[in-house]
Order: C-alpha cells, then structure tokens, then sequence
C-alpha cells in the first residue's frame, strides 16, 4: 500500500493535531503509510502526542514537500489537507496545481471554516465544520470521505 | 541565492489573502510576469493560488510569500539573479 500525505499548516486550532492523529490511525488500518507535512510548531505538537511514533513515523517540511511535488520527485496519490486560514487555502491551492493527478481531500475548521471554504476553487473533496475544540461535528463526515477517498488509490 | 532573511527587503502588505496580494503586486509594479506554483525563488518554491504574478520594479522583484501562520506577505526584494529568473522564465503579462 502507497504512502499518503496528510499537509497540514498553522497548529492555532486545538483539534488541528487530534485530526492528525485520528487520519493516521485511520490510513495505518486501510493499510497505507501517512506522512505528515508540516512546519516545525505544527510537527512539534503531533510528536508530542504520539511520542513512539505509533501513528505517524515520517515528517517533512511544508516547502520542501511544495517543491518536490513541483519537481515531480515525489507523488502522492490521495493528499489530505488540514486548513483553518487563508494561508492554508492557499497551500493547498499550490498543491493542487502542481499534483493534479492526486486525489485531494480539504478538511475546513475552525472559526472561518464555512467562510473559506467558499473561496475554494480548485479540484477537491470538502468536509467543512466550524469546530475549534470539539472534533466531533467533523468526524463523521471525515470518516465516511476517508472510507471512499482509500478505495480510490 | 540564499533566504529572504539575508537579502534587502521591504515589506508592503502584510496578512493579507492572496487575492489582496496579486493586487498590490499589480498596482506596484510595471513590469509583470506569470510564473506557475512551485517557481522557485531564493531556493523555495513559490506559493500561491494561479495565476501567480511577480513584479518587477527599479530592478527588484515583488512578489507575494506565504507562512503558515502569517498569512500572505507582499516583499519587495532586491535580488538581481531572481529578476533575471523571472525575466527568463516567466510569461510577461500586462
């Protein structure tokens, strides 16, 4: 089974780092390696909650995974997206443009979750929730695309 | 080539979306170049939602730079071996 890419931005959000966490143990039972892409505040907080690495092994930085994908040097065929602000729209909009043959799922928090997700315009599967504390109201949804996102690749 | 941090910059925007950016690298900038996401400048791929614009104004470039917690800043940067990147490899658009 293929490694896929779980691309996730600013850690402000609290369920930011549970959602993680959640679709890495989700990906490990279907099989598959995740790999989280991730500044180092962000990778520093998923490494503290999963110390042994029981759900994610491997990290990579956020511009160094931007520029490979480009290259084309690396290629992931289902890439999760967590995003909470303009910047991660805009991340994630990069990644869309240069990994078109990707399957691409947009997972939409926080606050403003309803507001940026209508400014999505590129190629992808949404599941929005204004959650910043309580994952709950997303998990459903999220597990439901991720069921259908796996048998995909 | 090197980071941003070590080069003369300025910065005329800041936290603002990337359509706000596109924007004012427009209204700064005479000379205007298309690039694609991932055109590396100073050794990072550029982030940004098509069509990403890149300025070019008394020799610098003006550009838009994303950070994940920051937003989308506009810079203007005084980077010779860039313009001439850009200058090469962009499409000129008006």
């Amino acid at each position: 089974m293929g490694e896929v890419l779980i691309f996730i931005g600013c850690p402000q959000i609290p369920v930011q780092s549970a959602l993680v966490l959640h679709i890495a143990d989700f990906l490990q039972d279907a099989g598959h390696h995740p790999i989280v892409a991730a500044n180092p505040s962000a990778k520093q907080l998923v490494k503290t909650s999963d110390p042994k690495g029981h759900y994610v092994k491997d990290y990579i930085d956020l511009d160094k995974t931007i520029g490979d994908l480009a290259d084309g040097t690396v290629h992931y065929p289902l890439i999760i997206s967590l995003i909470h602000n303009n910047a991660g729209l805009t991340y994630t909009a990069t990644i869309a443009a240069v990994s078109p043959d990707s399957l691409l799922l947009s997972v939409l928090f926080g606050e403003h979750a309803y507001d940026i997700a209508e400014e999505v315009e590129y190629p992808t599967e949404k599941v929005v929730a204004p959650v910043t504390h309580n994952t709950r109201p997303l998990l459903t949804k999220l597990d439901e695309v991720l069921e259908w996102a796996v048998l995909k690749i | 080539m090197g980071c941003l941090e070590n080069m003369n910059y300025e910065v005329l925007a800041k936290n603002c979306s990337f359509k706000e950016a596109r924007e004012i690298i427009k209204s700064n900038s005479k000379e205007r170049y298309q690039v694609p996401p991932g055109f590396k400048l100073l050794d990072k791929p550029l982030i940004g939602i098509p069509p990403i614009i890149i300025g070019i104004t008394n020799e610098k470039l003006v550009y838009g730079y994303t950070k994940p917690c920051h937003g989308t800043f506009v810079v203007v940067v005084d980077d010779h071996e860039g313009v001439e990147h850009v200058r090469r490899d962009g499409k000129p658009v008006w």
